[in-house]
């Protein structure tokens, strides 16, 4: 008999490797496998989303009716004067700076300075004595807040909106009053835990504070009657509220009107 | 003989590994699980008390910040904190609303709105410690 040099032996068992039916049932495993645990992952990913969430529709609820307090005139975009130099100051201290856009006779004029710690800016001196719509994103603090300060050293507390940056209001909260405290009170600012002065144990702290899980930010332009923007100054105001957590972005607009002009 | 050594080196490589995964994905649901179950309590406390509240209209916060008195026509009907648990006491006598491990309620009001804060202790079995978990819900808009 002719055997081709090319005809291929039998193998030997311990040399057969996996029959078919073996790596299908491998695939299968996988196939079930692999997606149910990122499944599981990604259900702690929306859980983790979801806590957020929450803490985020508490603040805006807490927002919108802290805006609905304040007047008009407090609100972006900020309407001014510009003085002798050219330098005006916006009622505002927590700018962001690269959002400021400003308008004089409803066209644009540059920003020449800004400085950031007491909201004074700089325009050509030839705008002098001139009003000016300066719109631009302000940053919202975390608001409403209560803790109880516990009885033993350390007198720490925990906020919410952490790691904590700054903290911009103190209040000791009894039943209905609040009763603003110093800074000074507040011995260290950790990631997420404030130091409170001994004297405030076992009451209640309330604090207006900036952190870094929730960002707040709010900016603001004129608009027409009919909800048209504006860059010249006009008795409505849209309002636009902006809240960043993680990856996610929530965001709604309110209108306010100068009050007594209807 | 090779093979044999290499299936044991694979073996002793990746299940360790997998089972540090598997017991971290277990803790983490767990984890998920609790805090769930202390949110959902949370939310049930605040709507019982914006129920009371809606139906009555008055309401007064003690001087302490640690409890809410609704007036209603029956009587009062008084939340506050006992023995680590948040409670319901109105004329027909108490009602547990959590289970005993809220460490801290505060009520505050801001203008209108009166906010509920609770807190609750746990042992978190992601972390192995006990640990906080605040919940901020506003019960008078």
């Amino acid at each position: 008999m002719n055997i081709s040099p090319y005809a291929r032996k039998p193998l030997k068992k311990a040399a057969q490797g996996f029959t078919l039916i073996e790596v299908m049932i491998s695939i299968a495993i996988l196939a079930i496998v692999i997606p149910a645990a990122f499944h599981i992952l990604n259900s702690f990913k929306w859980f983790s989303h979801e806590d957020n969430y929450s803490y985020a529709l508490f603040q805006a609820e807490a927002q919108i009716d802290s805006l609905k307090s304040r007047p008009f005139q407090s609100l972006p975009p900020f309407v001014v004067t510009a003085g002798s130099d050219g330098a005006c100051r916006i009622p505002e201290k927590h700018v962001i700076p690269e959002s400021l856009k400003i308008y004089s006779r409803g066209r644009a004029v540059p920003c020449q300075a800004f400085n950031k710690g007491d909201g004074t800016l700089s325009v050509s001196s030839n705008l002098k004595g001139k009003s000016l719509v300066v719109q631009c994103k302000v940053m919202l603090p975390s608001i409403e807040e209560a803790v109880t300060v516990p009885d033993k050293a350390p007198f720490e507390v925990r906020l919410q909106n952490r790691p904590i940056r700054s903290i911009a209001e103190v209040r000791e909260v009894s039943g209905s009053s609040f009763k603003a405290l110093s800074q000074s009170r507040c011995l260290s600012i950790k990631d997420d835990t404030v130091t409170l002065d001994k004297s405030l144990a076992g009451r209640v702290v309330d604090f207006t504070y900036y952190g870094e899980r929730l960002s707040i930010c709010m900016t603001g332009t004129f608009v027409t009657d009919d909800l048209k923007e504006t860059h010249s100054q006009s008795q409505l105001k849209l309002i636009t509220i902006e809240q960043v957590y993680g990856e996610k972005t929530n965001s709604f607009s309110l209108t306010f009107l100068k009050a007594g002009d209807r | 003989m090779i093979e044999l050594t290499i299936v044991i080196v694979i073996i002793f490589m990746v299940l360790p590994a997998t089972f540090l995964v598997a017991g971290k994905l277990y803790r983490q649901q767990k984890s998920v699980i609790q805090r769930s179950e202390l949110r959902q309590s949370a939310r049930k406390c605040a709507a019982e008390i914006k129920r009371d509240i809606s139906a009555y209209k008055t309401c007064s916060i003690k001087s302490d910040n640690h409890g809410i008195t609704v007036m209603s026509p029956a009587g009062s009907i008084a939340y506050s904190l006992k023995n680590g648990a948040l409670i319901r006491k109105d004329g027909r006598g108490e009602v547990k609303l959590t289970g005993s491990d809220v460490s801290d309620l505060i009520f505050a009001q801001y203008g209108g709105r009166v906010v509920m804060t609770i807190t609750f202790d746990y042992y978190s079995i992601s972390s192995r410690r006990n640990e906080k978990s605040t919940f901020m819900e506003a019960v008078r808009l």
